[in-house]
C-alpha cells in the first residue's frame, strides 16, 4: 500500500468529515419535541395515576392487617373485681325465676317474702357467662331458715283472740246513778195567738 | 402548565437533536433513536437529575448514550464489527469496502465507519455530534480526556488507511 501524499490527505479528510457529519445527523423530526413532551407527560400521568391505585389498594389492605394483628394481640382481659361480682350475682337467680311460680327469695334484711309476679329482667337472659363468684348462690341452711322464720316472727306477731285482750279487773265496778227529769207538758196555744 | 413543566419544555427542546443524534449514533436507527429519546427524557423528568447538571450537555448525552446502549443489549443487536485488519480490504469476502468500489459515495463510507471498532468509532462519531469536545466525549464514555484523543487520532487514521486503500484498489481497476 503507498502512502498518500499532502493533497490526497486533505481530499480524505474532506471526504471523511462530509460523512461523518451526514453520519452523525441522521436528519431529525421538526416535531420531535413536540412527540417527546407528550409522551413526557402521558408516561408521567399514567405512572400517577398507578401511583393512587397502588395507595388505594395498599392502605385498605394495611388497616385490615393492623386491625387482625390487634384482634389477635390484644391483652386478655383482667379477672372482674368485687364489682363485678356483685353485679353478676344475681343472674343465676334471674333464670330461677323465669318460671312465674312464687318462690322464697331472701333480701338483704334477712325478710322472707313472695313473690308471684315475676320479675323484670334487667340483664340478658341468656349467654351471661358463669363466674365462680362467692358467694355462690345456694339454698338457705337450716340456721339460716330459722333465722328467716324468727325475723319475720319479729316483726308480724300473730293475732290474739279478743276475749284474752279484755281484762277482767277484781274491783267492783260503781256506777253512778242515772237521774233523768220528767218531761214538762206542753202549755196550750193562746186563743188569738196566731 | 407549572413553572415547572414550563422549563422541562424548554430543556426539551434546547437537548432534543443532541439526544436524538448521540442514541442514533449508538442505534443506528431512526425508531429505535427516536424511542431512546423519548425514554431518556422520561427518565430524566422522573428523577429531575435535568435540573441539577452542570453542564447540561455532556449530561444529558450520557444519559442517552447510557440508555441507548443498554437498549441496544436488550435487544441483541448483532455486535458491531471487531477490530479492522488491512487484509479485509483486498479479501473476496463482499464487504462494505467492496461496496464503495461499486458505488461511491457517503452512504459507503457510513458503512465503513459501521465497520470500525466500537471503541473508535464511539468517539468518533460523538466528536462529529454538535461539535462534543474531548471533555464532553470524555464525560459520556466515562473516558479520560486524553484517551478519548488517542481513539479519535486512532479512529481516523484506520478510516482514512480503509478509505485510501479502496481508492487504491479503484485506480487499479479502471487502469
Amino acid at each position: 500500500m503507498r502512502e498518500p501524499d499532502e493533497h490526497e490527505f486533505d481530499e480524505l479528510d474532506r471526504l471523511m468529515d462530509a460523512a461523518l457529519s451526514s453520519y452523525a445527523d441522521p436528519g431529525v423530526a421538526e416535531d420531535l419535541d413536540e412527540r417527546i413532551l407528550r409522551y413526557v407527560t402521558a408516561s408521567a400521568r399514567q405512572r400517577r395515576r398507578a401511583r393512587w391505585l397502588a395507595w388505594a389498594m395498599v392502605l385498605p389492605a394495611a388497616a385490615c392487617a393492623l386491625i387482625a394483628v390487634a384482634v389477635l394481640f390484644r391483652k386478655p382481659e383482667p379477672a372482674p373485681g368485687n364489682s363485678e361480682i356483685a353485679r353478676h350475682r344475681q343472674v343465676p337467680e334471674v333464670r330461677q325465676q323465669s318460671d312465674h311460680s312464687p318462690h322464697l327469695k331472701t333480701t338483704h334484711l334477712g325478710a322472707v317474702r313472695f313473690h308471684s309476679r315475676p320479675p323484670i329482667s334487667k340483664a340478658a337472659p341468656e349467654e351471661l357467662p358463669r363466674l365462680a363468684v362467692f358467694p355462690t348462690p345456694q339454698p338457705l341452711t337450716p340456721q339460716e331458715l330459722a333465722l328467716t322464720v324468727y325475723a319475720s316472727q319479729l316483726h308480724s306477731p300473730e293475732p290474739k283472740p279478743l276475749a284474752a285482750t279484755t281484762e277482767r279487773p277484781d274491783t267492783p265496778i260503781s256506777i253512778a246513778a242515772i237521774q233523768i227529769p220528767l218531761i214538762q207538758p206542753l202549755e196550750p196555744p193562746s186563743e188569738g195567738a196566731n | 402548565m407549572t413553572a415547572e413543566e414550563t422549563e422541562f419544555s424548554e430543556f426539551v427542546r434546547r437537548h432534543s437533536r443532541l439526544v436524538f443524534q448521540v442514541a442514533h449514533a449508538v442505534l443506528r436507527n431512526s425508531y429505535d433513536a427516536e424511542d431512546a429519546s423519548q425514554e431518556t427524557f422520561l427518565k430524566l423528568y422522573r428523577n429531575r437529575g435535568w435540573k441539577e447538571a452542570e453542564n447540561e450537555r455532556a449530561f444529558v448525552a450520557r444519559a442517552a448514550w447510557r440508555l441507548a446502549i443498554d437498549q441496544r443489549s436488550r435487544r441483541t443487536l448483532p455486535a458491531q464489527a471487531g477490530a479492522w485488519s488491512a487484509e479485509e480490504v483486498t479479501s473476496a469476502r463482499p464487504g462494505p469496502e467492496q461496496a464503495l468500489l461499486r458505488d461511491r459515495g457517503e452512504a459507503r463510507v457510513h458503512a465503513l465507519i459501521d465497520a470500525l471498532p466500537e471503541q473508535l468509532r464511539q468517539p468518533l462519531v460523538l466528536s462529529a455530534i454538535q461539535e462534543l469536545n474531548s471533555r464532553e466525549i470524555g464525560e459520556i464514555l466515562s473516558l479520560p480526556e486524553g484517551t478519548v484523543r488517542t481513539r479519535l487520532q486512532r479512529a481516523r487514521q484506520m478510516l482514512r488507511g480503509k478509505i485510501s486503500a479502496i481508492e487504491e484498489a479503484s485506480h487499479a481497476r479502471t487502469r
